[in-house]
C-alpha cells in the first residue's frame, strides 16, 4: 500500500463554473464499472457533494477521480477516550439501499492501515501493525477521543503504553492530523467537569508535546457522517480546506445551526415555544427558550441533516445541545446555570436580534 | 416595542426587470451571458442554485417561472432521481438532483447542448455491448 498522498493539481486557472462539462475520465468510469456503481448515480452524488462543499461543479470530475483513485493515502485511525460513536457515524455515511454502497467506496478511498475496531488483528499482532505502519512517513493520522495529559496518571493504557506515548509516536511521521469528534477536537465529555483524567484535546496535546503539524478538527458528538467523509474527499481532491479559528473547515462549520433552521423565522418575530409539545413548539416555532444552542453552535446539521438528509434534532422538537462547540457539556447559560434545557445567557440575545421581551426575561440578568 | 418588520425599508430595485427580484434578474443575465459564451466557445456552464445567496422560496419560484419549461424532459432513476428539464430557452436546462427520500440535494442550471448526466459513456456502452452479445449467444428463452 502506498504511503504517498495523491498529488494535488492546481485548478485555480479554471473558470469558476465553466468547463467542458462534467464528463468522467475513462479510468473513473472503468473503476465505477468494476465496483458495480452506476455512473449516473455517482455523478449525482458528486454534484450534490460539490454543492455541499461550495465547490464549482467543474470540480465534479476531480472529486470523482479522488473517490475512485487506486492511489490511496495511508490512514492510521487511533482511538483514545471515546465511545466509538464517531467511527460508527463514519462507516454509516452515504448508505443507500441495494448493491454496492457508496460508503464502501468512501472506505475504499483510503488505505485504512490501522483501526482497532475494524481490523481483524488484535493484541501483539495489532501493535506490530501500528509500529510498522507509523515507521513510514506521510500518512494521515485520524484521532478519535481525548487523551489524559499525564502519561503516568494510570488512565488510558493500551499495549503497555500511555495515551500520550501512543499519540506522540504515531504523530511523529504523520503528514496531517485529523481530530474526529468533539472529544478529540476539544476534549468533549471526558474533559467535562471535574475532568478526572485531565483529558486534553489533540490540539492541546500537540502544543504540550511541541508537535507542529497541520491539524483539522471535525467536531460534533458525533460529527455528521457526510461531514467526515466530505472533509476527507475535499482534502484528497482540493488539498487543505480553509479552517476557522478552532481549526474546523469553514465549508461545514462556517455557519451556525440556527442560520439554516426552519424554526428561525419565529426567532426574531416570535412567538417562541415555551414548553416541549406546546402549540408553538408543534407549529415549528423557535426552541430558543427551551435551551436550543443553535445560535451559538457552528455545524451543518440544519443544512446537511442526519440519516441521509432526513432530519435534524429541531425537526423532532428538541433543541440543539451545542455538541460541536468546546466545553458544550459545561456551558454556562442564563443565570450561570449549566444544562441543555437552560436558555443561552440573555446577554447574548440583543446581539442576535432576539425580541426584547425574550431578552429581558431573566429577572434583570446580565443583558447587553 | 419595535419589531424588525416595523422598521420601514426601501429596497433599491436597481436594474431589475419589471417586478422580478434583483437576484432573479442577475441569474437571468448570467444565463444569457453564458448561453452567448457557449455559442461562441462550446464551453458548458453550470450555475449552482444552492450557491446563490438569499434564494428564498419566492425568489426561487420567480426564477423558475421566468425560465419556464421547454420541449424536453428526462429523468434518471438510479436509487436517486435526477430530473432534467429544458427551459423555454434551448440549451438552458434545469436539473434537480433528489436523494433516496425525494428531498432536493441540489439544483443546477446547465447551459449546454445536452447535460452530461444524460449522455452514455463509451466504457458503459462497451460493457453493454458485451452483455448484449453474451445474451445473443445464449439460447433465447421462449
Amino acid at each position: 500500500m502506498s504511503t504517498d498522498l495523491p498529488s494535488r493539481s492546481d485548478y485555480s486557472h479554471m473558470p469558476a463554473d465553466s468547463s467542458d462539462g462534467v464528463t468522467f475520465d475513462e479510468a473513473t468510469v472503468e473503476r465505477l464499472l468494476q465496483l458495480g456503481i452506476s455512473r449516473r448515480r455517482f455523478m449525482s452524488y458528486c454534484a450534490g457533494l460539490a454543492s455541499l462543499l461550495a465547490l464549482p461543479q467543474s470540480m465534479v470530475p476531480r472529486l470523482a477521480q479522488a473517490a475512485t483513485s487506486t492511489t490511496l493515502p495511508a490512514v492510521v485511525y487511533m482511538s483514545f477516550q471515546e465511545c466509538t460513536g464517531c467511527l460508527e457515524s463514519m462507516v454509516n455515511s452515504f448508505a443507500f439501499s441495494g448493491g454496492t454502497t457508496i460508503d464502501n467506496l468512501i472506505l475504499n478511498m483510503i488505505s485504512l492501515d490501522y483501526q482497532e475496531t475494524l481490523m481483524a488483528a488484535a493484541g501483539d499482532q495489532a501493535e506490530e501493525r501500528l509500529l510498522s505502519v507509523t515507521a513510514q512517513s506521510g500518512y494521515v493520522l485520524v484521532v478519535d477521543g481525548s487523551i489524559p495529559a499525564r502519561w503516568d496518571s494510570g488512565y488510558f493504557i493500551s499495549g503497555e503504553r500511555s495515551g500520550v506515548a501512543r499519540f506522540r509516536d504515531a504523530a511523529k511521521n504523520a503528514a496531517l492530523l485529523v481530530a474526529v469528534g468533539t472529544c478529540a477536537s476539544f476534549g468533549g465529555l471526558p474533559k467535562a467537569d471535574p475532568n478526572p483524567t485531565d483529558a486534553l484535546s489533540i490540539g492541546e496535546l500537540m502544543a504540550d508535546l511541541g508537535i507542529s503539524k497541520p491539524l483539522i478538527n471535525v467536531s460534533g458528538c458525533p460529527p455528521i457522517p457526510e461531514v467526515i467523509t466530505g472533509v476527507i474527499l475535499y482534502y484528497l481532491s482540493q488539498g487543505m480546506p480553509t479552517l476557522d479559528s478552532l481549526r474546523r473547515p469553514t465549508v461545514f462549520y462556517g455557519d451556525t445551526v440556527h442560520e439554516d433552521c426552519y424554526r428561525k423565522e419565529s426567532f426574531e418575530e416570535g412567538p417562541l415555544a415555551r414548553a416541549f409539545d406546546d402549540p408553538n413548539s408543534r407549529k415549528g416555532k423557535c426552541l430558543y427558550m427551551l435551551g436550543c444552542k443553535g445560535p451559538v453552535t457552528h455545524n451543518a446539521c440544519s443544512r446537511v441533516r442526519w440519516n441521509q438528509g432526513i432530519s435534524f434534532p429541531m425537526m423532532s422538537g428538541h433543541g440543539c445541545i451545542g455538541c460541536a462547540e468546546p466545553d458544550f457539556w459545561d456551558r454556562l447559560n442564563r443565570n450561570n446555570e449549566k444544562g441543555f434545557y437552560i436558555p443561552i445567557a440573555a446577554g447574548s440575545g440583543h446581539s442576535r436580534g432576539l425580541p426584547c421581551d425574550t431578552c429581558h426575561d431573566d429577572n434583570g440578568g446580565d443583558d447587553d | 416595542m419595535t419589531r424588525l418588520s416595523d422598521i420601514p425599508v426601501q429596497a433599491d430595485p436597481g436594474e431589475s426587470r419589471g417586478n422580478a427580484s434583483p437576484l432573479v434578474t442577475a441569474v437571468l443575465n448570467n444565463v444569457a451571458d453564458t448561453l452567448a459564451q457557449f455559442l461562441e466557445s462550446r464551453l458548458a456552464t453550470v450555475i449552482d442554485l444552492r450557491a446563490m445567496p438569499q434564494m428564498d422560496a419566492a425568489t426561487y419560484q420567480s426564477l423558475k417561472n421566468a425560465l419556464s419549461v421547454g420541449e424536453v424532459s428526462a429523468k434518471v432513476e438510479a436509487d436517486v432521481t435526477v430530473e432534467i428539464r429544458e427551459t423555454q430557452y434551448a440549451g438552458v436546462w434545469w436539473v434537480t438532483h433528489r436523494n433516496e427520500q425525494g428531498g432536493i440535494v441540489t439544483e443546477l442550471i446547465e447551459i449546454t447542448e445536452i447535460p452530461d448526466i444524460l449522455k452514455a459513456h463509451a466504457i458503459d456502452m462497451r460493457a453493454g455491448l458485451q452483455r448484449l452479445r453474451q445474451a445473443l449467444a445464449e439460447p433465447s428463452p421462449v
